[in-house]
């Protein structure tokens, strides 16, 4: 094979000039004629028995056709991302849990008539105690939201001698930290669209899974996955919001029943009442050094609010636990992270799953380590480092793919430039900051492969069949750049079948940063599988050995130009005429963590990164301006490069958000004039540096990126401000109060 | 949203006539920023919409030597573009200029901003600095409000039934002034202002304070003057202890709340740096 040319490219993404020029067709573009209107009516209650609900006058309504309740679902009423806590009914049974649970559903052959229609569904509710606080849910006697109790998941990771790790210390920090509900508020809502094709229901949707949506689909409707079809649409974004099922469930019904197209778009309003949110945390973290700044032992008990249903709060308490004491060599830990229920809207995955809300905890606790000890807060993360060949808290041994030096030194020189032009004579508080983290690549715990395959069409081009939802990050463009530099063609001559489960095999979810790593993975092997089959036919069609032979530019011919070649249509040919086809998986080599003891290996690999934030205050009023980021990622390997550079970009953007403003308030924020994000002005120009540190199981060496770009960001900036104002802040967001009491020395 | 009929006027008198048989069951718009998210959320459900849009002359800026009359359908993105604001009625361009995004400013007139009369309208904190006059054609005919006397509470104004404001009628300050508005949020573009506070003073030739302003938006039902730090400052040489003063006294007079946005005491405790800070740039 030739010079690597597309790996590490810069070719503009394919998606590009359609989503450009606004051509993209996105789930809520998707016409049908004859189509059903859905709406769905919603508690207005946190907690109640469900009495009744009264459909006749939505019925009455002129235009509405059904009028649904759980009564209505043929199968199992209950769904969930997670099967073993799958605890969420798709339209209210008995109860109510939270304020904006589903309790009907309207079909009419208007929106109007369906949103009037959903209007006038009314629901005899019997109140029960709401509970909004998970310390308040964990009480003896607190009422119980599910039947199996209020402690959804409890993950405890425990390794060495902590309290002989405390005993001799030579500095101990104590600290409790808070970090706020937060909303995805991706760009494009929750939108489906559903019609029967030949007996099978088709769901055309905006997801980040598709063949789970299928599966939960199948339970919910108590029908074969066969009989169902499950298309990603072009997505705008999910962040993780779009893993667990939306409107998908009521598409599906509604066609089911009916026979009829149905569809449903969540307006913002809907969006922000009853889909998930991130998990908020209550953190108590205790953390041992030595004299010179080297970890002894760390304690950490995090609580965090799952609200009304379990989604990924298993994911989150384990991800959370095995991260909590960050990127660090820590011979002793205490750590448990437990999810609770409460009368909230549920909690979910949300990029980073519990890692960014523990790395605010990690590296606060570090700079206060550093500062009780008198060492540079680099320093302290540079002597703690991971590097390769340490052992994790998980008691997990990492290979060489370990760049966290890497990062910091990286970061460090720029930290070092902004340093000295941190004093100006005109007495505004301006501080640097460091964030680090790491982060296991794919799920935790369990096996999650991904399934590829890459043919070879009888016009010569080749397809790829990708289950891997791209939900505009990228993936599609990478996986692309993986099966045309592995066989030697130019990412032009590869169609690409995408997200279609008629069509492609289950990659498992675009999250957990895991498809470039995993589903990259597979494709490599598929890609690489069909290349050998190609170069032996043409040994065979040329009488050369396959050994010396090469597939160049849509030929095989020998290696060294000498000779004839064969085109791959002729190849193709030579195959029997059809499509000539190999299937290649990747699982990554990850084991269950111990129950007791949380110790194992939940991750193939790792990656690794730090971030530096300068920001100013100002004295009176406590404004804060993020002046600069500087974000040192280990990817691995980028496979193209604009891409990871954004991801980084967009997470410290999101990062800032959280760090500054997202507080997400039950009943108040409806709409994104109240929950705020940051916009093009409140975010600096962020300086990206990618290290590559080569993972010798990913694709050319390729790791993640998705969600440690936003983890390192909000540590970074709060530690800032701890510099800049001389006191630190221990709770999320950095509001304009807390940042005026830091200012006048108090802890906020 | 429920469903309305679209007018658009050519004149004010046919705007005034299409809202006197119309009834309550019309609502003027301009912009319709505000007007829209109603119409979207359903707490305003009119029959028709009476655009002034198409009304001539109601986007203009007039400018002389006595001040500046702004067509109630200016927008605030064409205030912010006039150097000729920018220089002599300055709070008044650093308030349109920070509604919003550009995109808002864009579509969103500063008549439109005080016939909504929220208590954190940008525009008319600014514009109470300047003494500004409304000018207000009804059925009966037209007259002046005093802006000081047009918001009667929290989305109430002057306007009575089939009113509409024409236009503002704003001084030019004659002296030396300073003036400048500062708006406190949480993040730099597309939200309202925990607490806007603007500020003028215009000397006499002598160097005393002859004419002192002082307006603040979000410390009461409605944008409000605060006639105690106005007469604090009044009547001498513009000192430290005067402004001091001023911020003291409008601090301690302002009606400010609790609310998501913001909390009192910190939006009590802005009062008093902003007010220094305007005037004295510290």
């Amino acid at each position: 094979m030739s010079a690597r040319r597309i790996v590490g490219g810069a070719r503009p993404r394919r998606d590009a000039v359609d989503k450009v020029l606004g051509r993209t067709r996105f789930a809520a573009d998707v016409r049908v004629p004859g189509l059903l209107h859905l709406a769905v009516a919603r508690s207005d209650t946190a907690h109640a028995r469900v009495r009744a609900v009264h459909t006749a006058r939505a019925l009455a309504v002129p235009g509405v056709v059904r009028v649904f309740t759980a009564r209505h679902v043929p199968g199992v009423n209950r769904y969930g991302i997670i099967a073993s806590t799958a605890d969420q009914p798709m339209l209210a049974g008995d109860r109510v849990r939270f304020v904006g649970e589903a309790v009907a559903l309207v079909a009419a052959e208007t929106p109007e008539a369906a949103a009037e229609g959903a209007r006038r569904v009314a629901v005899d509710y019997a109140p029960l105690p709401a509970i909004t606080d998970p310390a308040e849910a964990l009480e003896a006697g607190a009422a119980a939201i599910h039947d199996r109790g209020n402690l959804c998941f409890e993950q405890r990771i425990v390794r060495g001698d902590v309290d002989a790790g405390f005993a001799r210390a030579a500095a101990v920090v104590e600290r409790t930290y808070r970090t706020a509900v937060i909303e995805h508020a991706y760009l494009e809502p929750e939108a489906a669209v559903a019609w029967m094709e030949d007996g099978v229901l088709v769901v055309e949707t905006s997801t980040q899974n598709p063949h789970y949506d299928r599966s939960d689909l199948g339970r919910l409707l108590g029908v074969a996955e066969e009989r169902i079809r499950v298309v990603q649409r072009a997505t705008g974004g999910g962040f993780g919001g779009k893993l667990d099922l939306s409107v998908q469930p009521y598409v599906a019904l509604a066609t089911w029943l009916t026979g009829r197209p149905s569809r449903l778009v969540y307006s913002r309003e809907e969006s922000f009442l009853a889909t998930g949110k991130r998990h908020p945390f209550v953190m108590r973290y205790r953390s041992a050094a030595d004299g010179s700044g080297r970890l002894l032992a760390v304690e950490a008990d995090l609580l965090a609010d799952t609200g009304a249903y379990a989604s990924y709060a298993l994911a989150v308490a384990m991800r959370a636990a095995v991260h909590a004491a960050g990127p660090y060599r820590v011979p002793a830990v205490r750590i448990r992270c437990r999810t609770v229920y409460t009368n909230r809207v549920f909690s979910g995955a949300m990029r980073g799953f519990g890692t960014p809300q523990a790395a605010f905890g990690h590296e606060s606790q570090m700079d206060l380590l550093a500062g009780a000890l008198g060492i540079d807060p680099l320093e302290i993360r540079r002597c703690n480092a991971l590097g390769p060949g340490d052992v994790t808290v998980t008691g997990q041994t990492l290979g060489d793919s370990v760049g966290l030096v890497a990062c910091l030194d990286r970061v460090g020189a720029v930290r070092d430039r902004w340093a000295r032009r941190l004093r100006e004579p005109d007495g505004v508080p301006r501080g640097l900051g460091v964030g680090a983290m790491y982060y296991g690549i794919g799920n935790t715990g369990v096996s999650n492969p991904s399934t590829a395959r890459v043919a070879l069409d009888p016009d010569g081009a080749f397809t790829l069949f990708t289950g891997a939802a791209d939900i505009g990050q990228g993936s599609d463009n990478a996986l692309l750049a993986i099966c045309a530099e592995t066989l030697g063609v130019d990412p032009d001559r590869i169609r690409l079948v995408r997200g279609d489960t008629a069509r492609t095999a289950n990659a498992g979810a675009t999250s957990a940063s895991r498809q470039t790593y995993i589903s990259g993975g597979a494709v490599l092997r598929a890609a690489g599988r069909l290349r050998q089959r190609l170069v032996q036919e043409a040994a065979q069609a040329l009488g050369v050995p396959a050994a010396r032979l090469a597939l160049e530019d849509g030929r095989i011919g020998p290696a060294d130009g000498s000779g004839t070649s064969v085109s791959l249509a002729e190849v193709a040919a030579r195959c029997g005429g059809g499509p000539v086809s190999e299937t290649g998986g990747f699982d990554p080599d990850a084991a269950v963590l111990d129950r007791a003891t949380g110790q194992g290996r939940p991750y193939g690999t790792y990656a690794f990164a730090a971030q530096v934030a300068r920001v100013s205050v100002d004295p009176a009023t406590a404004e804060v301006r993020v002046d600069g980021l500087a974000a040192a990622h280990d990817v691995g390997r980028a496979i193209h490069r604009p891409s990871v550079l954004g991801q980084i970009s967009g997470g410290a953007a999101m990062g800032l958000g959280m760090a500054l403003m997202e507080t997400f308030g039950p009943g108040r924020d409806e709409n994104l004039d109240t929950y705020l994000v940051p916009t093009t002005l409140d975010v600096p120009r962020v300086t990206p540096m990618i290290v590559e540190q080569a993972e010798p199981t990913g694709p050319f060496g390729a790791k993640g990126v998705g969600e440690p770009a936003l983890i390192p960001t909000a540590p970074a900036i709060l530690n800032a401000l701890a510099a800049a104002c001389g006191a630190r802040i221990h709770n999320l967001p950095a509001t304009l109060e807390r940042v005026q009491k830091a200012l006048r020395g108090e802890e906020a | 949203m429920a469903r309305f009929a679209y007018h658009r006027p050519a004149t004010v008198d046919e705007a005034l006539g299409l809202l006197a048989d119309l009834g309550p069951d019309a609502v003027p718009v301009a912009g319709a920023t505000d007007v829209w998210v109603n119409l979207r959320s359903g707490k305003l459900a009119p029959r028709a919409l009476v655009s002034l849009r198409a009304v001539p002359g109601l986007a203009g800026l007039d400018r002389s030597d006595d001040g500046l009359t702004l067509g109630a359908c200016a927008t605030h993105a064409a205030v912010e573009d006039d150097s000729w604001i920018a220089g002599r009625l300055p709070a008044l361009h650093m308030a349109c200029s920070q509604v919003g995004s550009r995109q808002v400013r864009n579509v969103g007139t500063v008549g439109g901003n005080l016939c909504n009369a929220a208590p954190s309208a940008d525009a008319a904190v600014a514009l109470l600095l300047y003494d500004a006059v409304c000018r207000v054609e009804g059925p009966g005919g037209g007259r002046d409000v005093p802006l000081d006397g047009f918001f009667l509470g929290p989305g109430r104004t002057a306007l009575a039934p089939g009113e509409i404001l024409t236009g503002i009628r704003v001084p030019v300050p004659r002296g030396r002034t300073v003036a400048g508005y500062h708006k406190l949020t949480r993040r730099k573009a597309m939200e309202l202002p925990i607490l806007g506070v603007g500020v003028r003073v215009t000397l006499d030739d002598g160097g005393a304070v002859s004419e002192a302003r002082v307006a603040l938006g979000v410390a009461g039902p409605t944008p409000v003057r605060c006639p105690g730090a106005e007469a604090a400052l009044a009547g001498g040489p513009l000192t430290a202890e005067r402004v001091e003063a001023a911020a003291e006294t409008a601090a301690r007079e302002a009606r400010v709340r609790d609310s998501w946005r913001g909390q009192a005491w910190y939006r009590r405790h802005m009062i008093r740096v902003l007010i220094p800070r305007i005037l004295l740039g510290c």
